[in-house]
């Protein structure tokens, strides 16, 4: 090496800036996800695409035959193919109509809010599990990773697992979330064949774990089991990582046996204010 | 045989070294930088685990950094918009450090891509001209040519000149 090539190097090495933080893993595969949330989308459209075009020709079909002829075998299949299969009862909202039977394809929930994340995959059938996570440059209450990811074929009913998040924006990395027994809770997809008959009021039952729903889901799940919901915004306690807007705690607690129409007491963390 | 290493402790370690080395690629932008980084990393988890079980799963992720980074040529940038820059950290260094810093990155954005991979590969990360020519997909010869002409162009870059033909004290 030359002269002047030791001191190129030598330059280099003393005055290229050290990154003043690493990346992490959850960032590197959220991103990979959202990419592929998009090459998957553009096949859906297709699809979309071939059904229109498949009811257009079914519709122009039976306009050509005379009028008391049966109708086109092309159009009636593909028109009733876009209903929605489920028959539940009126009581779930539109967004939470899952068929809940058969593979579905788990959706794209990375960079949602926690909350469009969660109904966005309790739409497509599953479980949503979410754990508080510290990860930095990204909003609190963000949902920076999921597993399994995105486009992934898997059974109605399944665990996805969300990781959001938290207030608490320390930069320790995720290694520091609490363990499970805190943050991590199971939130119930309001599935149609469980809530699809809303039991008569005042017969006994066991109160849903509402714990990491946001306070919109979880409002849902404890209706539809029948329970009246009151929701109270606090900060949690200190110490306790939660994301915002999520539920903290709940009275009467999870699994307790209460009469149907008895009132629950969420507690939500606050929304837009760090901790 | 080892354990194969688990992605994220990968990510954790590397991430540092590809940051300043992508610092290079890009002439010094560091929210490009950062952007570079993550892609290549993306292409190693993808395929992690193949990559795991290679001997040196970092010299794949590098090679994948170093090629995103000549398909990136000549393209405009359009994805994300910055989140994180890396700051400049004047405290550390002090002002020679910093003005050499801002003399270095004007240089090598005289520079093209090819180039300051050659840069990068052999004067930062003193690899060998065999391995910068497997890392670029290339022959030595064109590593060879490439590095001469970018010490040529840096030998009469403002504020590097002085400091690589040893004319003043540094």
């Amino acid at each position: 090496m030359n002269t002047d090539e030791q001191r190129l190097s030598q330059l280099l090495k003393g005055t290229v800036p050290h990154p003043p933080h690493g990346l992490s893993a959850d960032q590197v595969t959220a991103r990979h996800v959202d990419r592929s949330a998009k090459s998957w989308a553009l096949p859906a459209l297709a699809a979309a695409a071939v059904a229109v075009i498949g009811v257009t020709a079914g519709v122009l079909a039976s306009n050509h035959a005379s009028g008391d002829a049966p109708a086109s075998p092309g159009g009636a299949p593909a028109a009733t193919a876009s209903k929605p299969a489920a028959t539940t009862s009126g009581s779930a909202s539109p967004a939470a109509t899952p068929t809940c039977q058969g593979d579905r394809t788990v959706p794209a929930v990375t960079g949602m809010t926690q909350a469009q994340a969660e109904a966005v995959t309790a739409q497509a059938g599953y479980l949503v599990k979410v754990t508080a996570t510290t990860a930095p440059h990204v909003p609190p209450g963000t949902v920076v990773s999921q597993s399994p990811a995105a486009g992934t074929k898997m059974p109605a009913g399944g665990m996805v697992d969300l990781k959001v998040a938290a207030v608490d924006g320390t930069s320790t990395g995720t290694g520091t979330a609490p363990g499970p027994d805190s943050a991590t809770q199971v939130a119930e997809a309001s599935c149609p064949t469980v809530s699809a008959s809303r039991p008569a009021q005042g017969a006994k039952t066991a109160v849903p774990n509402a714990t990491g729903m946001s306070s919109a889901a979880a409002t849902q799940v404890l209706e539809a089991a029948g329970f009246t919901v009151t929701v109270n915004v606090a900060r949690a306690p200190a110490g306790q990582l939660v994301a915002p807007g999520t539920v903290y705690g709940q009275t009467p607690a999870a699994g307790s046996v209460a009469s149907r129409g008895t009132g629950v007491t969420l507690h939500v963390a606050p929304v837009g204010q760090g901790s | 045989m080892p354990q194969p290493p688990d992605f994220a402790d990968f990510v954790r370690q590397r991430s540092g070294p590809m940051l300043r080395a992508a610092w290079l690629l890009t002439g010094g932008d560091g929210a490009l930088a950062e952007d570079l980084v993550q892609t290549a990393l993306g292409e190693v988890w993808r395929r992690w685990d193949r990559v795991a079980g290679m001997d040196a799963p970092d010299a794949y992720a590098h090679k994948a950094m170093v090629n995103t980074c000549l398909r990136w040529r000549g393209r405009r940038w359009t994805g994300e918009i910055a989140s994180a820059y890396l700051p400049e950290s004047a405290a550390a260094g002090g002002f020679h450090q910093v003005e050499m810093r801002e003399a270095l990155v004007r240089a090598l954005r005289d520079l093209t891509m090819k180039q300051r991979a050659v840069i990068m590969l052999r004067y930062f990360e003193d690899r060998t001209e065999a391995e910068t020519a497997d890392i670029m997909d290339c022959s030595v010869g064109t590593v060879k040519s490439q590095a001469a002409k970018a010490m040529v162009k840096l030998r009469q870059a403002p504020g590097l000149k002085d400091f690589l033909t040893g004319e003043t004290a540094a």
